[in-house]
C-alpha cells in the first residue's frame, strides 16, 4: 500500500493562507421589487475566469479567490446589474461599484459586504407599439391640420361675407377694385403698344395703374 | 458641451433602436433550436415534483433536465468556456426520514488553465445551484481530455439525520467530502496517485474506493465520517470489485479467489459465499461478472463474456441474523448472442420489484428486441446509425408497471420510447441533439417559382408550344377563369387578412410542407445546409425552422468538414453542394457531390487526396474549379476536367494562396506554377515570420465577394475620402503571453506579396483567461474589428519591439495601444536604452479595437495606381480604374478607435445585403446566452473626441464615448436563450434593408436584421383600411361636391 498523504487536509487548512472566498447575493430592492431570480443567472468573476451559478436565493460563490482586486460581473438576461470590483488584501476586502470605462484604480460608491447585488434595470427587449386613437392619428399629422384649417376657411369665410352690411361689402368692393395691382407690367403688351398709333382704350386702362405707380 | 454630449446620446439612441421588434412580432421575425448537446450522462429521475430526465454532455458542456413527457428543456446550464464537465451523476437526496425525495445532480468539471474541479451540485426540479466546490488538483493525471477523465470521477451521497454529505472521487486519486448545506469541504484524502481510481460505493459508515493499479484491483476503505483509511473489510476481498446499492447490501465479485461471489451486508460480521452456477450464471471467470444494484437489497448479477449470450439473475441480498442470505428471485431467458441488456426496476423500496430488461444489439441498430418480466414487443427503429446507448426507466402507474426507453443513435438523435395502453412502446418524441454539433454551414437560394420549362399555367413549355394557336388561347382562357374564381373563393379571407395588420398573418404552424419549395418574393425563405461532426447533414429553411431533409453519412467513414456551394440555385435549378470531407479516420480527403433540395446524392465519393488539404476556390464566368493542395504543395483540381483545367491555367498567374492556422507562428504565402508533366504545384513566394513568443490567435480574409455599395465615404465638407478595399487583405491576431503579461498584435498582411501594411499592438491585451477565448476578427467592408481583454496596465508587457522578419518596416512598429481616450503619457525606458511610450490606458475588461482604412489620409486623394508594374503606365485608364494591385507599394491609412464592450464575447458576425447601401451591423455573442447588434455607424473610429462640428454633424457622426453602452433594444435574442454562440454567418435577402443571420454554437438561432430599419417594406401596422376609407370617402367627397356646386350654379343663374 503507497501513500503519497495519509493526512486528511480540511479546507480551512490548505486553502485559507492563500485566498480567501467572495460570498453574495443577488437581492431585491425597492427599485425594482418584482425582481425574480432565475437559475440561468450567473456571476462571474474577472471576465469569466470563474463562474458561480446562482442558488435559489440567489446566492453565489467564488473559491480561492487571491489577493488583488478583482471584478464581479452579473450575467442575466432578464435584469441589468452594476458591475462590482472587489480588493482583497489577505483578509480584508473591500467592494465598489465599477463603471466601464472608468479607471481601474478609481473606487466607486461603496458596496457593503457580503455583498447583496440588486438588479437596476428590467432588460426590455421589445418596442413598444404606439396606441392608434383617431385624434393621435389627426394631430399627428400636419398635412391633415392644413387640410382641417383650410376647409375650415372655405366653410367660415362665406358665411362671414353673408355677416356683413351690404353698404360695408360694397364699399369693401370698391377697396379692392381701387387696391393697385401687384402684378408685373406686360412686357410684350408694352412693346407692342409703344409702336401702335392708337392706344386701345382697354389697354389704356389696364396700364394705368402702373403708371399711377 | 453637456448639450452637445446629450444630443450625441440621443442620436446614439436612435441609431441603435433602429432594428428592434414588437412583442407581438416574437415568433415571425426568428427561430431557436434549443439543445443540450450529445448526452453522455442519461439518468431518469423522480420526485414529488414528478418525473425528469436528467442529462449531461460532455463534448458540449452542458448539464440539463428534460421533460420525459414532451422532451423539452426543463433547465440548462452551459458550463463556461474554461470548464470541461467530465461527470454528471443523479443523486437522491432523502430529506426528512426518507419521507421527502429531492433529487440532486451533481456535474464534476474540470479547468485545465488553474487545474482545479469544480463540484457543483444543482436542484433537479429548478436548476438552482445548491452548492459548489473548487478542489485544486493535488497531482498532475494522465487524463488529459475529458473523455478520459470522465471514467475516473464517481461521486455518492450519503446521507444522515442531520447533514447531507457528497462524497466525490476526482482524477488524480483525489477523494472529497462535502457538505451540502453550506457548500465546504469536510475532508480531502489524497490516496495513491499511481493507482487510477474508477469506482467508489458507499455502505453504512463506510467508503469503498476501487481502483486499477497496474492491472491489479485495488481496493481501498475509508471513513466516512473524517476519510481516514481503514482496512478492509474481509482481506480476501482485498483484490475484488464491489457493488453496494442504495446503502444496504454489497456484493463483491471475488471469483478469482474463491471461485465464487461474495455477498455481504455491513454490520453482519460474516459474509456469503457463492458459486455463479448457483445464480444460473454458468461458469464465468472473475473479469466477466457483472453486477447492478437495483435497491437497496436487489441486484442484477450478468456474466458479460463478450461474443457469448449474457445469462442474468436477480438478486435479493438480505441479512439472516448475523449472516446474509443470496435469493435468487429470476433468472432471465437468454437473450441473442451479441446482445447486450440493461435493467432497470421501479423506483422506491416499498413497491414489489419490478424489473425491466431490454436486450439489443449494437451492431446492427435496425432492429431491437425487448423482453423483460412482462414482455413488450419488437422494435424497429429507422436510420439513425448505431445505437449509441440505451437508457431504460420502469415506473408502476395505476398498479401496473411502464416502460420508459430512451435510447441514443450514433447520428445525435435521442428519441424517448413510452409503453402504452397496449404494452406496445411507441414513439414519445425525438430530439436531434446533432445540430450542437454543426461543423460547417451554407445558405442556399430555393429555385424560382416561374421557370423557364414551364407556361405561366405550369405545363410543360414543350407541350404546350406543340398546341395550334386556338386550343392555346382557349386554355390559356379557361386558365385565367379558373384562376379568377380561385381568387373568388379567397376573397374573404383577403379581405379580412388586409383589415388587419399583417403582424398576425404568418406563424411557424402556417408552413405548409406539401407546398412545393420555391423561392417566396422577398427572399426571406433560405435553405440553411448544416453539416454536423455526428456525421448528419441538416437542411432547414430559414423562415421557421423546418426541416426540409436529412441525410447521415454513418455507414461510411466519410466526415465531413466543410460545405461549398458547387452551383448555385439557377432560375428553377437547385444548387449542387460539394461536401469536402476525410474518409478512414482524416487519412484520405474526399468531396461528395449533393443535391441541394433534396440532398440526394450525385455520383459517388470522390477521393481528392491525402489528409490534411487546402481547398481553394477560382471562379470565372459563374463556374467554380476548386484547387486542392496536399501537405506537399501539389495542386490537383476538382473537378480535373480539360474545362477546369483551362480556366484554372487562364488564371494561374495571378492565383496565390496562403497557409495560416491558429497557434502557427508564421505565415507562408504561395504561388501555383504548371509543371512540365501538366501537374501543378505551390512554391513558396513569402512567409511572414512572427517575432519569437507570438501566436496567431485568430485571422480573417477579406470577404471578396461582400458587395462595395460606395467606393469611399463623403465627408461633411462634401469631400471623400477613398476606403482602401484590397482584396487580398488579410487581418491577423497575435498573442504574446508570459506568467504576468499578454499583448496582442495584430498584423494587417497582403496575401500576393506577404507585405506587411499595418501592425499595431495591444499591451496588456489578450484572452480573458486561459481557455477563454477572447480574442476575435472580422473584416467588414473597409473595417478591421477586432476584441480582446484588456488585463489593464499590470499586464503591459513593454518590450523593444523585434524585427519582424519579412517586409515589415521599421515605420510600422509603432505604438498604438489601446484607445486613445485618457491616455496617459508615461514613458519607460527599456533595457536597451530606447524610449518606448505606454499608453495602456488604466481599464479592466473587453474591448473593441476598430480600424478603418482608406487609400490616403486626406479626403479626395488616392492611391497612385501605376503602381510598380511598368506595363500598366502605359495604358492611361489604369490609372483611374478601380482595379488594385498588390504590387504597389502604398500603404492604406488608418484610423482607429477603441471602445470598451459591456459584456464576454463568444462570437463576431455581420449582417449582410445584397447591395451593400444598408449600414451593416455587427453581431456579438455574448456570454449570458444572448446575440447582441451593434450599427457599425456607432463603432466608427471617425467619431469626433472633441466638440462636435457642423460638418460632423453634416456626416452624422456620434461623439465618441469610451463604452459601447447596453441597449435593452438591440438584442437580436430579444427574451431568448441563445447558448454557446461561436459562429455567426449571414445572407442577404431579396430585401436590400434585410438580412438572414444564423448564429449557432450549442443553440440554433436564425434571425432576420434589418440594421437600418425595413425602408423598402411598408410597416406591418401600415393602415391598409385607412387608406382604402380615405380613397372612397375623398371620390364620395367629391361627388359630393359636384352635386352641390352644380346646384349652387343653377340657382345663382335663377338669379
Amino acid at each position: 500500500m503507497r501513500w503519497l498523504d495519509l493526512v486528511t487536509i480540511t479546507l480551512t487548512a490548505t486553502f485559507a493562507a492563500a485566498a480567501v472566498p467572495i460570498e453574495g447575493q443577488l437581492v431585491r430592492s425597492e427599485l425594482l421589487p418584482e425582481f425574480e431570480i432565475s437559475p440561468s443567472t450567473r456571476v462571474v468573476l474577472n471576465g469569466g475566469a470563474q463562474t458561480s451559478f446562482v442558488d435559489a436565493d440567489g446566492g453565489f460563490y467564488f473559491d480561492n479567490v487571491d489577493d488583488g482586486v478583482h471584478l464581479i460581473e452579473v450575467l442575466s438576461r432578464e435584469y441589468y446589474f452594476p458591475k462590482v470590483r472587489v480588493a482583497i488584501t489577505g483578509n480584508n476586502m473591500a467592494a465598489s461599484m465599477h463603471v466601464d470605462g472608468t479607471n481601474w484604480n478609481s473606487v466607486g460608491p461603496e458596496v457593503k459586504i457580503p455583498l447583496q447585488l440588486s438588479p437596476k434595470v428590467v432588460i426590455d427587449p421589445f418596442m413598444p407599439r404606439p396606441k392608434m386613437t383617431l385624434m393621435s392619428l389627426v394631430m399627428a399629422n400636419p398635412m391633415l391640420l392644413m387640410m382641417g384649417g383650410t376647409f375650415a376657411l372655405f366653410f367660415f369665410l362665406p358665411k362671414m361675407m353673408e355677416g356683413l352690411d351690404p353698404e360695408e361689402l360694397k364699399k369693401m368692393q370698391e377697396n379692392r377694385a381701387n387696391q393697385p395691382k401687384l402684378e408685373m407690367p406686360d412686357v410684350s403688351e408694352s412693346l407692342a403698344n409703344w409702336f401702335a398709333p392708337t392706344a386701345p382704350a382697354a389697354a389704356a386702362a389696364a396700364a394705368s395703374p402702373a403708371k399711377k405707380k | 458641451m453637456v448639450a452637445i454630449q446629450f444630443v450625441g446620446a440621443l442620436l446614439l439612441a436612435a441609431a441603435q433602436t433602429a432594428s428592434a421588434i414588437h412583442k407581438d412580432q416574437v415568433g415571425q421575425l426568428e427561430w431557436l433550436k434549443s439543445l443540450v448537446g450529445q448526452s453522455s450522462h442519461v439518468s431518469f429521475a423522480r420526485s414529488q415534483a414528478g418525473a425528469s430526465l436528467a442529462v449531461g454532455s460532455v463534448l458540449a458542456d452542458t448539464v440539463a433536465v428534460l421533460s420525459p413527457a414532451t422532451g423539452s428543456i426543463v433547465w440548462r446550464h452551459l458550463l463556461a468556456a474554461n470548464e470541461a464537465l467530465l461527470h454528471v451523476s443523479r443523486v437522491i437526496l432523502h430529506l426528512f426520514n426518507l419521507f421527502f425525495v429531492r433529487t440532486v445532480l451533481a456535474a464534476t468539471s474540470f479547468d485545465a488553465a488553474t487545474t482545479t474541479f469544480h463540484v457543483r451540485t444543482f436542484d433537479v426540479a429548478t436548476g438552482f445551484a445548491l452548492s459548489s466546490v473548487v478542489v485544486k488538483q493535488k497531482t498532475p493525471t494522465f487524463c488529459d481530455n475529458s473523455k478520459l477523465c470522465e471514467k475516473q470521477v464517481s461521486v455518492k451521497l450519503v446521507t444522515s439525520k442531520t447533514e447531507t454529505r457528497l462524497v466525490a472521487l476526482l482524477p488524480g486519486s483525489t477523494v472529497v467530502c462535502i457538505d451540502l448545506a453550506d457548500s465546504r469541504i469536510v475532508w480531502l484524502q489524497q490516496l495513491d496517485a499511481s493507482t487510477s481510481f474508477s469506482q467508489l460505493e458507499t455502505s453504512a459508515g463506510n467508503l469503498i474506493v476501487l481502483g486499477n493499479a497496474n492491472g491489479v484491483v485495488d481496493v481501498e476503505l475509508l471513513s466516512l465520517a473524517d476519510g481516514s483509511v481503514k482496512s478492509s473489510p474481509d482481506p480476501s476481498l482485498k483484490t475484488f470489485s464491489c457493488y453496494s446499492s442504495a446503502s444496504n447490501a454489497v456484493i463483491c465479485n471475488a471469483l478469482g479467489r474463491q471461485s465464487a461471489i461474495a455477498a455481504f451486508v455491513p454490520g453482519s460480521q460474516s459474509i456469503a459465499w457463492i458459486s455463479p452456477s448457483d445464480l444460473n450464471l454458468g461458469s464465468i471467470n472473475s473479469q466477466h461478472l457483472n453486477v447492478e444494484p437495483l435497491s437497496a437489497t436487489e441486484f442484477i448479477v450478468s456474466s458479460n463474456v463478450p461474443g457469448a449470450v449474457s445469462p442474468a439473475s436477480l438478486v435479493t441480498v438480505a441479512a439472516d441474523g448475523n449472516t446474509p442470505k443470496v435469493t435468487v428471485l429470476h433468472t432471465f431467458p437468454e437473450p441473442k448472442k451479441g446482445y447486450k441488456s440493461v435493467y432497470s426496476a421501479t423506483a422506491g423500496d416499498k413497491r414489489n420489484p419490478f424489473v425491466a430488461r431490454l436486450s439489443f444489439s449494437t451492431k446492427k441498430g435496425k432492429g431491437v428486441k425487448t423482453g423483460s418480466v412482462t414482455s413488450v414487443g419488437v422494435l424497429e427503429f429507422g436510420e439513425g446509425g448505431l445505437i449509441v446507448s440505451i437508457h431504460l426507466d420502469t415506473v408502476v402507474k395505476d398498479g401496473a408497471p411502464t416502460i420508459r426507453l430512451l435510447t441514443y443513435f450514433q447520428d445525435g438523435t435521442m428519441t424517448l420510447f413510452q409503453q402504452g395502453k397496449t404494452k406496445t412502446l411507441a414513439v414519445k418524441w425525438e430530439r436531434d441533439e446533432s445540430l450542437a454539433h454543426i461543423t460547417d454551414s451554407v445558405f442556399v437560394d430555393f429555385p424560382d417559382k416561374y421557370s423557364l420549362d414551364f407556361d405561366e399555367l405550369g405545363e410543360p413549355l414543350k407541350k404546350s408550344l406543340e398546341l395550334d394557336p386556338v386550343t392555346r388561347y382557349v386554355k390559356r382562357l379557361t386558365g385565367h377563369v379558373g384562376q379568377m374564381q380561385g381568387f373568388l373563393k379567397t376573397l374573404p379571407t383577403f379581405l379580412s387578412s388586409i383589415s388587419l395588420p399583417q403582424r398576425n398573418q404568418e406563424t411557424a404552424a402556417s408552413f405548409n410542407k406539401t407546398a412545393p419549395l420555391v423561392a417566396d418574393r422577398l427572399g426571406f425563405r433560405k435553405l440553411l445546409i448544416l453539416a454536423t461532426s455526428t456525421g448528419k447533414l441538416h437542411a432547414l429553411e430559414t423562415k421557421f425552422g423546418h426541416s426540409i431533409w436529412s441525410r447521415y453519412f454513418g455507414d461510411s467513414t466519410f466526415a465531413v468538414k466543410d460545405l461549398e456551394v458547387l452551383r448555385p440555385t439557377a432560375v428553377q435549378n437547385a444548387a449542387i453542394i460539394g461536401l469536402f470531407g476525410t474518409l478512414e479516420d482524416g487519412k484520405k480527403s474526399a468531396v461528395q457531390r449533393i443535391n441541394a433540395m433534396t440532398g440526394d446524392a450525385i455520383g459517388g465519393i470522390e477521393e481528392i487526396g491525402g489528409s490534411d488539404v487546402l481547398v481553394l476556390k477560382v471562379r470565372q464566368n459563374g463556374v467554380n474549379v476548386y484547387p486542392i493542395v496536399d501537405t506537399d504543395e501539389l495542386v490537383v483540381l476538382y473537378p480535373n476536367s480539360p474545362e477546369a483545367r483551362d480556366l484554372f491555367d487562364l488564371q494561374l498567374s495571378t492565383f496565390y494562396y496562403y497557409r495560416i492556422k491558429k497557434g502557427d507562428t508564421a505565415v507562408r504565402g504561395f504561388m501555383v506554377e504548371k509543371l512540365p508533366g501538366g501537374e501543378y504545384k505551390g512554391t513558396q513566394l513569402w512567409s511572414v515570420d512572427l517575432p519569437a513568443g507570438e501566436v496567431v490567435a485568430d485571422y480573417v480574409q477579406k470577404d471578396r465577394t461582400e458587395p462595395i455599395s460606395s467606393l469611399g465615404r463623403v465627408l461633411g465638407n462634401r469631400s471623400v475620402l477613398y476606403k482602401y478595399l484590397n482584396p487580398n487583405l488579410l487581418a491577423l491576431a497575435t498573442l504574446r503571453e508570459t506568467k504576468s503579461t499578454s499583448n496582442v498584435y495584430l498584423y494587417l498582411i497582403d496575401t500576393v506579396t506577404g507585405s506587411i501594411l499595418h501592425r499595431a499592438s495591444y499591451l496588456g491585451a489578450g484572452h480573458a483567461a486561459k481557455g477563454l477565448d477572447s480574442i476575435y476578427l472580422i473584416q467588414v467592408d473597409n473595417s478591421v474589428i477586432l476584441s480582446y481583454y484588456n488585463h489593464g496596465p499590470e499586464a503591459a508587457e513593454v518590450l523593444v519591439e523585434p524585427e519582424v522578419k519579412g517586409s515589415v518596416d521599421r515605420d510600422e512598429l509603432k505604438e498604438t495601444a489601446g484607445s486613445n481616450k485618457r491616455r496617459k503619457k508615461n514613458t519607460l525606458v527599456s533595457k536597451e536604452g530606447n524610449v518606448v511610450r505606454n499608453t495602456s490606458p488604466n481599464v479592466k475588461g473587453y474591448e473593441i479595437t476598430v480600424l478603418e482604412l482608406y487609400e490616403m489620409p486626406k479626403p479626395d486623394a488616392r492611391i497612385d495606381r501605376f503602381g510598380l508594374n511598368f506595363a500598366s503606365t502605359l495604358s492611361l485608364n489604369t490609372r483611374f480604374s478601380d482595379t488594385y494591385t498588390s504590387f504597389n507599394t502604398q500603404k492604406p491609412s488608418i484610423l482607429q478607435q477603441t471602445f470598451v464592450f459591456p459584456a464576454q464575447i463568444t462570437a463576431i458576425g455581420s449582417t449582410r445585403t445584397g447591395a451593400g447601401i444598408t449600414s451593416r451591423e455587427i453581431l456579438f455573442g455574448l456570454t449570458s446566452n444572448q446575440l447582441y447588434g451593434v450599427n457599425l455607424r456607432i463603432l466608427d473610429p471617425r467619431r469626433p473626441t472633441g466638440p462636435i462640428t457642423s460638418e460632423d454633424k453634416e456626416e452624422m457622426l456620434f461623439p465618441y464615448r469610451a463604452t459601447i453602452d447596453y441597449n435593452p433594444k438591440e438584442f437580436a435574442s430579444h427574451v431568448l436563450e441563445v447558448a454557446g454562440i461561436k459562429t455567426i454567418v449571414s445572407t442577404p435577402s431579396s430585401l436590400e434593408s434585410t438580412s438572414i443571420v444564423a448564429a449557432y454554437g450549442l443553440d440554433l438561432f436564425v434571425v432576420r436584421r434589418a440594421p437600418s430599419k425595413t425602408f423598402d417594406l411598408l410597416s406591418d401596422d401600415f393602415g391598409y383600411v385607412t387608406l382604402i376609407v380615405t380613397l372612397v370617402s375623398l371620390v364620395v367627397g367629391i361627388q359630393v361636391a359636384k352635386h352641390y356646386a352644380e346646384r349652387k350654379r343653377v340657382s345663382d343663374q335663377w338669379k
